[in-house]
């Protein structure tokens, strides 16, 4: 008889864990298309190479359930661009099941210009299922248009050529879009289970470090794993950002076999991982990039009002954030060169790490 | 709560499929899209790591790979895969059906020239139909066989194909229209939702095709293809074979497909037929609710209010849903626009001892509970929920478990070793440590016997 009783019974409750097991997941999928940075990456592995098999691992995770969705974003060295599902073009108005524009519309749509559709010899191809065909259609297309109209000067940052790309932008593009499919979603209903995954090629980020860790910590809050497939160099924020959100990590020791990493890794979902071993990193790199000239440090100067990071104590005597002006004495202290001092208590402030005990000296101290 | 259902019945009716029938199954990769689709979580991850690794999978590695208290989802989800004949096992380690390993990989990258996703027409239709036309036509065929079952006069009686798969399911029995009259199976098939309802239906009708001397296999393909389908777009006869054409006539009489006329060289999938192999209200937003609109609409209209004191009112003038509501709750008074009645012990025993079961009647007043039920968390008052599954434990005093019993171990430790084991892949029914003996269910019981030579008499 204890078997009954409301609290187990009532069917929103009583089977959530068995609804759990069978809500669809929504992955996002972010493709860093940074051209340096998969030029660096050849030969062992192509762009066009990756999408194959990113776009095969895409078309699985929507074999996986009727109701899973994915988007894809490109981030790109200056730009961020929505690959799938595209607002505007036929791709997406044939695909009700994955715009969150009102289906009727977007059917009705379908009808009128279905004929021109059947026009186009590939949409009309009866050799694969219709959501992966509009999913992988939309990405490539989409994906020739942006490296087409990528041109020198976009590789170029204050003048220097780097490899970075906008991660930030691309992970606070997709939250957003996982915000608005999951936040429309009323308390009695059964939520989407949403999760970002990020191909990575650039190693330098640092730059970009305040609004990725504002991304990571929205993220966690949002309770969306952010999983990362590193290919070339480990980033250090990336590392961080899996950490954080319990993503999996992984770094491809043999990029060309790709396929199998996606399929094994990254293709469990939320539900299904409690039940495996993930791949996570032994070892994550914490460290932090300082605010002044996005280095990435190991030691450095934290203001002790607003806890930004310095590689070096500010020039002007205040701190850049939040303008809290410092004791110059203590200033002129930090400035100091370490004194090669004779007797046996060496007395060396410059080198702090982060924060200190309060009795200590403080490595900034506020102005009246 | 109908998926799980519908998904073991469709399950089981491939498991029971002898292997040579399954793996010609797998030569359209839309089925083994669509089977896929219906493996557990776990049994999809395996067939996914072994889709392209070209090397068989250690056994072992498995092992590793699973947590070690998940060891029964593991062990389900092997079974499974081995009662579809998906994988092939020799000297420990696992490798995928060819067949099924090629259709599947074909599916996912397009490789296919089997057109087993359908030919959508390359000619423009003089009589264009819209999705609103076919949803109408979709539910005025299903409501009118519902109707039929009920008993309500409309005019209107199904074609002969229907009735007579209506009799076959043991629906309904009588020999003429006239005479039908519906079953307690009706009664339950009345309280499923619509979709559960079309699985039903089609998997009698497959059962009854093999009377008929259709090709089971070509009957599959074409309902898998369906689910497939888009719909509004309408698609050409050109690639069906002739066991599917007589298939589309059958089909259009339960509305799932709409022909304007037989003579016609294309045909058009309704809402019931894309939604097929979908979770209908698995997902509620915005996008994905057309998918389950039909099952959607009765829930925007829902017109059933349960009260705490057991009261129902039901605002409602169809005889059909008057009908179901007949069949567990007491009525009392009926108005021009709704009904009155009380739940009672009787009523529910009733309904019970015609096998409809308890969770069937809750999901039904969840699902068409009234709008103004839906601010209310929970939904259903639980005094009322409870005490329907009271009533329920009331008659179900004993449970039937068909299984095994293992007794005379010759030592306390064997009998830990082995029962742990049965304990670890989920499979124990019951036990008496201190007689050493345990009872073990039919389906678990040849890992026990293979442990138990392996372990114990392979160690001596």
């Amino acid at each position: 008889m204890n078997a009954v009783d409301g609290s187990s019974h009532v069917p929103q409750v009583g089977f959530a864990s068995e609804l759990e097991e069978e809500l669809p997941s929504l992955l996002v999928l972010i493709l860093d298309t940074s051209p340096l940075g998969w030029g660096a990456q050849s030969p062992p592995i192509s762009l066009h190479d990756a999408v194959a098999s990113l776009l095969i691992f895409v078309n699985s995770h929507l074999a996986l359930n009727h109701s899973n969705e994915a988007a894809v974003i490109a981030s790109h060295t200056n730009c961020i661009k929505y690959l799938y599902p595209v607002a505007g073009e036929d791709y997406g108005a044939s695909a009700p099941k994955s715009t969150a524009t009102s289906g009727t519309e977007s059917s009705e749509e379908m009808i009128t210009n279905g004929q021109s559709n059947g026009d186009n010899g590939t949409l009309n191809d009866a050799s694969m299922y219709r959501q992966f065909r509009v999913v992988n259609e939309s990405v490539m297309k989409q994906l020739d248009l942006l490296l087409l109209g990528t041109s020198a000067s976009d590789i170029e940052h204050n003048g220097t050529i780097s490899d970075t790309t906008l991660i930030s932008g691309a992970l606070s593009t997709a939250l957003a879009y996982i915000n608005r499919l999951v936040g429309g979603v009323n308390d009695n209903g059964p939520k989407v289970r949403a999760r970002i995954m990020v191909v990575s090629v650039c190693s330098d980020l640092a730059s970009q470090y305040v609004p990725i860790m504002n991304c990571i910590f929205a993220a966690q809050k949002m309770k969306v794993p952010i999983d990362i497939c590193k290919i070339g160099n480990d980033t250090v924020f990336l590392q961080q950002a899996a950490d954080t959100t319990g993503g999996v990590y992984m770094h491809l020791e043999h990029p060309r076999g790709m396929i199998q990493y996606l399929m094994t890794a990254f293709l469990p979902d939320r539900a299904l991982r409690k039940h495996l071993v993930i791949p996570t990193q032994s070892s994550i790199d914490f460290r932090a990039a300082c605010f002044c000239h996005n280095r990435i440090v190991d030691i450095g100067y934290v203001c002790n009002i607003c806890l930004s990071i310095y590689c070096q104590p500010p020039a002007d005597g205040s701190c850049a954030i939040c303008d809290t002006i410092f004791d110059p004495k203590e200033l002129a202290d930090l400035l100091k060169k370490p004194v090669v001092v004779t007797t046996n208590v060496p007395k060396n402030k410059a080198k702090k790490k982060k924060k200190k005990d309060s009795d200590a000296t403080p490595n900034f101290t506020p102005g009246p | 709560m109908s998926i799980p259902r519908f998904r073991t019945s469709i399950n089981d009716y491939l498991e029971g499929l002898p292997e040579p029938v399954l793996i010609r199954l797998y030569y359209s990769p839309a089925t083994c899209l669509a089977i896929f689709r219906l493996l557990p979580a776990m049994a999809q991850l395996f067939i996914m790591t072994m889709l392209f690794n070209d090397k068989p999978l250690a056994a072992t590695d498995l092992n590793d790979w699973v947590q070690d208290g998940s060891t029964p989802k593991q062990y389900e989800a092997l079974e499974k895969l081995r009662g579809m004949h998906l994988i092939k096992e020799s000297q420990g380690t696992l490798s995928l059906q060819k067949t099924f390993r090629a259709g599947l990989r074909n599916a996912l990258t397009g490789g296919d020239h089997n057109n087993s996703f359908g030919i959508p027409c390359n000619t423009e239709d003089k009589h264009r139909v819209d999705i609103k036309f076919l949803d109408e036509h979709a539910n005025n065929q299903w409501e009118l066989i519902l109707h039929f079952m009920v008993g309500t006069d409309t005019g209107k009686v199904p074609n002969n194909g229907v009735l007579s798969l209506l009799r076959h399911s043991g629906l309904m029995e009588g020999s003429t229209p006239s005479n039908m009259r519906i079953t307690n199976a009706g009664f339950q098939f009345l309280l499923q939702d619509v979709n559960a309802q079309i699985w039903t239906l089609l998997l009698q009708y497959l059962n009854m095709s093999e009377d008929l001397q259709m090709d089971a296999v070509e009957v599959l393909h074409f309902l898998f293809m369906l689910g497939s389908l888009e719909l509004g777009q309408d698609y050409t006869l050109v690639a069906l074979s002739p066991t599917q054409k007589i298939m589309l006539d059958d089909l259009r009489d339960y509305g799932i497909v709409y022909q304007r006329k037989s003579s016609s060289r294309r045909f058009y999938p309704t809402r019931l037929a894309t939604t097929l192999t979908s979770d209908t209200g698995a997902l509620l937003t915005a996008s994905a609710s057309m998918d389950s609109a039909i099952s959607q609409k009765e829930r925007e209209t829902g017109f059933v209010i349960l009260e705490t004191n057991f009261k129902v009112y039901a605002y409602t003038d169809s005889p059909l849903q008057i009908a179901v509501l007949n069949l567990f709750v007491h009525l009392k008074s009926r108005f021009v626009n709704m009904v009155a009645g009380q739940i009672s012990r009787e009523s529910v025993r009733k309904a019970l001892s015609n096998g409809i079961t308890a969770d069937q009647i809750i999901t039904y007043l969840t699902v068409h509970a009234h709008p103004q039920m839906r601010k209310s968390i929970p939904l259903l008052p639980p005094t009322v929920v409870d005490q329907i599954r009271l009533w329920q434990l009331e008659m179900e005093r004993m449970k039937i478990v068909e299984g095994y019993l293992y007794s005379d171990f010759s030592s306390k430790n064997e009998y830990d070793i082995i029962a742990g084991y049965a304990h670890d892949l989920g499979v124990m029914a019951w036990e008496k440590p201190n007689k050493r003996m345990f009872f073990v269910t039919k389906e678990g019981n040849q890992q026990i016997v293979d442990f138990v030579r392996r372990k114990v008499h392979g160690g001596v």
